[in-house]
């Protein structure tokens, strides 16, 4: 259908083709009706308001020639009144399925805070040996697969006990070569001279420090994830 | 229509209407227009078709429907509705619901048809 309208504007919110009456009569349906929806939800209304004018709109360009007085009153009496339009605002019930999205989901048991945290903790603090990653991989996928917790707390939980946990090796690692590097540098007069070398003394407490610092912001990540886990698995209950 | 019928049927309206418009995205979207035409050509399933664009707006602020405007070639972009994952679901369980009450409804009314 070619549209012989001429449309200066050019936009979505140009105004409705046709003569003056025309377009008074669709201002004034969309002012009562706005006015009737004044105490709605403001989206909605904004919603409601900008899809009858789009319906309007599309019917009058429909025709392909400037709409007359009767072509407006037609659409708008197929419209209805704006009574019957603003009583079906946020009339029925609320949406459909919005109470069914807080049903619980996945673990939720009031079990789930309490094992999922403890098997992270345990996890990465006997990070040296392979029984204790077992255990931290279940607690990462109790913790993946709940619905107890937030996307981004999940991904706190994992990733802080993970570099805890490897953080806790290099420590380990590092603690040992150090004490691999003594030797014995000079004899003299029968007693033997040791130093023993590794990283200087800075760079291991650096490297301390920031482990340190890993640990204990997984411990206290994983302390806050229990709490917030456990207050919401009750409220499911 | 007798005088009457309209409360009934508002009632009846509230139920399922909803469900009405799910089923017709679940082909494909439709703009507004469109909708109000199909389900407003014989007065039963929509009232006025204005009402439709509350319960298309319900739908989208319950995450059912989703909005996405196109350029047309009859006029101003206009807003095209489709059908999201959970408007779906809705349909889905909606349609596995319908079947029986709507049945159950038609065999107690029976004996008054």
């Amino acid at each position: 259908m070619t549209d012989t309208r001429p449309d200066p504007t050019g936009s979505a919110a140009g105004p409705p083709p046709g003569t003056s009456p025309a377009t008074h009569a669709v201002d004034a349906y969309l002012d009562e009706l706005a006015r009737m929806l004044a105490h709605a939800d403001p989206v909605e209304r904004a919603d409601v308001l900008g899809g009858v004018r789009e319906h309007v709109d599309a019917r009058l360009a429909e025709l392909g020639r400037p709409p007359t007085e009767a072509d407006v009153t037609a659409v708008l009496t197929a419209l209805g009144p704006p009574e019957q339009v603003a009583g079906e605002a946020s009339a029925g019930a609320p949406a459909p399925f919005a109470p069914r999205r807080k049903r619980p989901g996945t673990l939720t048991g009031t079990w789930v805070p309490l094992v999922t945290t403890l098997a992270l903790f345990l996890g990465f603090l006997g990070s040296a040996l392979v029984l204790p990653w077992v255990v931290w991989l279940v607690g990462a996928v109790l913790l993946g697969v709940s619905t107890l917790w937030t996307v981004r707390e999940k991904v706190l939980g994992i990733g802080l006990s993970l570099v805890a946990g490897i953080g806790l090796i290099a420590l380990l690692a590092a603690s040992l070569l150090v004490a691999e590097v003594c030797t014995t540098i000079g004899v003299e007069g029968g007693e033997t001279t040791t130093t023993c070398e590794g990283t200087t003394p800075v760079d291991g407490i650096v490297l301390v420090a920031i482990i340190g610092a890993v640990v204990v912001a997984a411990g206290v990540t994983l302390v806050v994830l229990l709490r917030r886990g456990h207050a919401r698995a009750q409220a499911l209950a | 229509m007798v005088p009457g019928d309209e409360g009934i049927l508002t009632n009846l309206r509230r139920g399922a209407l909803e469900y009405c418009v799910l089923a017709l995205l679940a082909d494909g979207e439709w703009y507004g227009l469109d909708i109000a035409r199909r389900l407003g050509a014989d007065g039963i399933l929509l009232g006025g078709e204005g009402t439709l664009y509350p319960l298309l707006a319900r739908l989208r602020k319950g995450g059912l429907v989703e909005t996405q405007w196109r350029e047309s070639a009859t006029g101003p972009p206009r807003r095209y509705y489709a059908l999201t994952d959970a408007g779906r679901r809705a349909l889905d369980a909606f349609a596995r619901t319908w079947a029986p009450f709507r049945d159950a409804v038609d065999s107690t009314l029976g004996s008054h048809r």
